[in-house]
């Protein structure tokens, strides 16, 4: 199965599956299209991700529909796995595997989905790395690396495979002004080509306000989409307007 | 009816876990569908990478236990048997007793405690970690990067060491009772070595590799089942050690009514 590379997600009227029953969801209708970048914000973390996981084929809708890649995202086993080749996913709050080391957790999905060898696959991954900038001992083991290189590795690990949509899940979490200054730099260089879709950007605020296409905001009461960052900020919506202020506060 | 509903659950779970184990096990194999590329190269490293811990690092131990079990145990069923019943029944009685009952058990004990344990501690503390997930949605399939290679390694190190210790074992007891009870060791051992027949090899071979799945898949399944609490862990290893044995003891007498 090869995708176009025209890729969109389409949701139509979609409710995700939570295990959340405190939270009231709302259908969600959306069109990301191609080299789009949609950033889901709102006062609930878990409830932005049920959305984001729904939005990404994570998981399938509870109610209405996704599509991505012109698919529909309720796949078995085997179409689901060959779909997430072309999907790369970055957390800031997942660890990597704390077994392999850095080089190797990089490698991974490189050598587990391409017909590969080795020794080409260790060369992309360390050409990758040297890309972003990661100045370690790539056989360091997770835990003895800090905070952004962490980060720097999993970012490794989405491109890896060198995806035509990218998930970010928090991608500036736990890190300081300059971290993320730094991270912003190295996801806008390599989300130019791709689709994106995303929680979190509000830590970072001027990388929304450079790449976002599509802001949504999303609360137990309503979603309210924008399409760019000045119409987010002008909303005179007070939830809006509330998350916004908060935003500034904790900055 | 208290006790009425106290007896059903006493039947059910049981029945239930075997069950939930029995799917787990099967979904697990699975994901080697003929069509499957055999040569992925992340399922192959993962599957070397565990037959070294699982294999090659439990030589040395392997090694120690086979040669103290054989000086002892070999040595005192030689000397029971020569007083009891002459030389004559010795090679079939070390064939039946330490080569089919002795030599898988014991193996099959040393890879409970040191890789039926670590690999549900590892495998239940990766999941607890998310380290598992933030995989599946790159699309690697837990079965088939985490369970099949941890179950195959272990069955093949348990064919492997079973049949290393029970060599190690028989040729360590003989050779120690034949310097203290003066008997031609090269002798029995020729003689032992005439009594192996295909079927006596075959039922080696086929415990070893039923004891191996079990132990293998018991770990995969009691580490996977810790879902959100590190204190899950613990508790999760101590099922699938427990549990492990339960399941050799009951494999090894299933093969021992076959025998008979």
């Amino acid at each position: 199965m090869k995708f176009d590379e025209s890729a969109i997600i389409v949701a139509t009227e979609a409710v995700p599956y939570s295990e959340n029953t405190d939270l009231v969801y709302q259908p969600f209708s959306c069109l990301i299209e191609s080299k789009g970048l949609l950033c889901l914000v709102g006062p609930h973390r878990s409830q932005l991700r049920d959305y984001l996981f729904m939005l990404t084929g994570i998981y399938p809708p509870r109610w209405g529909q996704v599509k991505m890649f012109g698919q529909d995202t309720r796949l078995d086993r085997e179409s689901w796995s060959k779909m997430r080749t072309q999907i790369g996913y970055l957390s800031g709050v997942a660890p990597l595997l704390s077994s392999q080391h850095g080089l190797m957790n990089v490698m991974l999905p490189a050598l587990y989905h391409q017909d590969k060898s080795f020794r080409e696959t260790a060369d992309r991954a360390r050409q990758l790395l040297n890309e972003l900038e990661c100045h370690f001992d790539f056989l360091s083991f997770p835990a003895s690396l800090n905070h952004f290189h962490r980060l720097q590795l999993g970012l490794a690990r989405a491109l890896m495979l060198d995806p035509a949509l990218l998930i970010f899940d928090v991608p500036f979490h736990d890190l300081g002004a300059n971290q993320r200054e730094t991270m912003a730099n190295l996801l806008g260089k390599y989300r130019q080509n791709r689709t994106v879709c995303m929680i979190g950007g509000l830590q970072y605020p001027r990388f929304l306000e450079q790449h976002a296409t599509q802001i949504s905001f999303i609360s137990e009461q309503k979603v309210i989409c924008f399409n760019s960052w000045s119409a987010f900020i002008d909303s005179e919506d007070e939830e809006v307007q509330g998350l916004i202020s908060g935003q500034k506060n904790v900055e | 009816m208290n006790w009425l509903g106290w007896l059903g659950r006493l039947f059910i779970g049981p029945l239930d876990y075997v069950i939930d184990f029995t799917v787990f096990f099967l979904q697990a194999l699975a994901v080697w569908r003929p069509h499957r590329n055999i040569i992925n190269r992340a399922v192959y490293s993962a599957i070397l990478g565990q037959l070294i811990f699982t294999g090659v690092d439990a030589v040395a131990m392997i090694s120690f236990l086979a040669v103290v079990v054989g000086i002892g145990v070999t040595s005192q069923l030689i000397y029971i048997m020569q007083a009891i019943t002459g030389a004559g029944e010795i090679t079939e009685i070390l064939a039946r007793l330490l080569l089919s009952e002795l030599g898988p058990l014991i193996t099959a004990v040393i890879l409970i405690g040191r890789s039926c344990s670590a690999m549900a501690v590892d495998l239940g503390n990766t999941k607890v970690h998310g380290e598992i997930q933030s995989l599946e949605y790159l699309g690697i399939d837990v079965d088939d990067y985490f369970v099949v290679p941890r179950i195959l390694s272990m069955a093949i190190s348990q064919v492997v060491l079973a049949l290393y210790f029970s060599i190690i074992m028989l040729i360590c007891g003989v050779f120690f009772s034949a310097a203290i009870y003066h008997f031609s060791a090269t002798k029995s051992l020729t003689e032992l070595i005439n009594t192996m027949s295909f079927n006596v090899l075959g039922v080696f071979f086929l415990k070893n590799i039923c004891f191996g799945l079990v132990i293998g898949a018991q770990a995969c399944f009691h580490g996977l089942s810790v879902s959100i609490s590190p204190t899950q862990v613990p508790q999760e290893m101590q099922k699938a050690v427990v549990r492990s044995l339960l399941f050799v003891s009951l494999i090894d007498g299933y093969f021992i009514l076959l025998s008979l």
